[in-house]
């Protein structure tokens, strides 16, 4: 009899939804998936992690391993731990695993500076950070309203504040339709390129790649693109070109004026 | 002086009209511009900035009192200038390369204007050729690094080595700041100071002027 195929626990952000899905569909490994929302992203680095360890704490720990569909993001995954291994990819965030390699999503964020990245998960299920009472633009007080503002503080300053905090994007130039082959396209690129009308953006289509997800799911983990945690390591920043790094093997820290 | 502690409330409230009026009034009235400026604007920043620090207010009171206090500093600069007193010290600020966030970066900015520094902002997407340009030009006491992202933020590190490179690290203090910068990073670039907020990176800013003089 020839030996099962390995049992993992999927937990990714609900933005790679059908990403996962497809990759899943392929995959030789048995994976159980869950998704969580969207919203962490927009919560803060204490909410977020704390949200994903309880969906890992809450695994069984018959799984061979739990997979998770994040990169750093903002830090949301700093601190994780498991008891079985943990596997992340290395990625500042999901950009990297919609292009499907680290490298690709630098060479095209170092010609590309103010680009606003779009895919078929960050159209269907973005949510507005501002509507969120717990999201850090709401906590730092960045995400009331021009009539709000101006019934607190009357007409000149309001018209100040949404000059100055109104609009995080006013630099941006262009929008990137992260093209990964699933679901719905001609609704995404119609949506996007509305989008770029509204903002006299620049309007690219670039082509995704599911191999960083389906190597995550098909247990193909090499060093350099992945980081697999023993049980009980934790995740932490690296702060280098690796991205992320166990905490119980901190990085050595440059001396200043080295290199 | 009652002008002087009215002059203080409204820049609190963020009334930028009202707070330039009556620093003419004490102007007027020939109160010292050291005095308004130490007893009226910076007063009142110090108490916003504080509240700042214990969430009692948010960025938009943070802003708004930074704007009134500039208001009122525009009046004060020629006086200031004239009974020598010094601007604090300069900085040239910017968001690093690939970054192209400015709100934390303006905020700032605003703040240490506030506290009299003179400040060159170089803007967003700026180079580490263009921050070594900016120190060979404006002899700054500090160079003042914003980035938003982790991917964005290893910039600071290429920016510290170029000022290496070109024999000006001992000649500036270099601060960090932005959403994923933390004290652990400061540290491991070799960056003099981490501040958190827009009020601790005005008062820190001073803080290293002050011992780089001593």
């Amino acid at each position: 009899m020839s030996r099962a195929n390995p049992r993992y626990r999927l937990i990714a952000c609900e933005v790679l939804a059908r990403e996962c899905a497809a990759a899943m569909s392929t995959c030789a490994a048995v994976v159980d998936a869950e998704f969580l929302p969207k919203g962490l992203h927009d919560v803060g680095e204490e909410r977020m992690s704390s949200r994903i360890q309880a969906a890992i704490d809450a695994t069984d720990p018959a799984y061979d391993a739990i997979l998770l569909a994040y990169g750093l993001c903002n830090y949301g995954v700093r601190g994780l731990h498991a008891e079985v291994p943990l596997v992340l990819p290395r990625a500042h965030d999901c950009i990297t695993l919609l292009l499907g390699s680290r490298q690709r999503y630098a060479e095209y964020f170092a010609v590309n500076p103010g680009t606003f990245y779009k895919s078929p998960g960050w159209i269907e299920r973005d949510s507005d950070p501002n509507a969120n009472p717990a999201s850090i633009t709401a906590r730092l007080g960045m995400a009331r309203d021009r009539e709000t503002l101006a019934a607190q503080y009357g007409e000149d300053n309001a018209d100040f504040l949404m000059d100055t905090l109104g609009d995080w994007l006013q630099s941006y130039h262009k929008v990137a339709f992260i093209d990964t082959g699933v679901g719905d396209t001609a609704h995404y690129l119609k949506t996007v390129e509305e989008l770029a009308r509204d903002r006299g953006w620049e309007m690219e289509r670039v082509a995704g790649s599911r191999a960083l997800l389906e190597r995550l799911l098909s247990g193909q983990w090499p060093e350099e693109d992945f980081l697999v945690l023993a049980p009980g390591a934790r995740v932490d920043a690296s702060w280098d070109e690796g991205i992320i790094c166990s905490e119980l093997n901190p990085p050595e820290i440059a001396t200043p004026g080295e290199e | 002086m009652a002008i002087l502690e009215d002059i203080s409330a409204l820049l609190q409230k963020g009334k930028a009209k009202e707070v330039k009026e009556l620093v003419q009034q004490a102007i007027d009235q020939g109160i010292g511009a050291r005095a308004i400026l130490e007893q009226g604007l910076l007063d009142g920043m110090d108490v916003i900035g504080g509240k700042f620090k214990r969430n009692e207010v948010f960025v938009p009171e943070v802003l708004m009192a930074a704007r009134a206090m500039n208001a009122g500093t525009a009046l004060l600069k020629p006086l200031l200038a004239t009974a020598g007193v010094e601007a604090t010290g300069k900085v040239v600020i910017g968001t690093v390369k690939g970054d192209l966030h400015d709100i934390g970066k303006n905020l700032v900015r605003m703040m240490m204007e506030g506290k009299g520094l003179e400040v060159i902002d170089l803007g967003v997407d700026v180079s580490a050729e263009k921050f070594i340009a900016a120190v060979h030009e404006h002899h700054p006491d500090i160079v003042a690094l914003s980035a938003l992202l982790t991917t964005t933020m290893s910039e600071m590190k290429v920016i510290i080595d170029a000022l290496n490179n070109a024999g000006l690290r001992d000649k500036v203090n270099v601060m960090i700041g932005g959403a994923p910068v933390s004290e652990g990073f400061c540290t491991s670039i070799g960056a003099d100071a981490y501040t958190a907020d827009a009020a601790s990176a005005s008062d820190g800013a001073i803080a290293l002027i002050k011992r780089k003089a001593a």
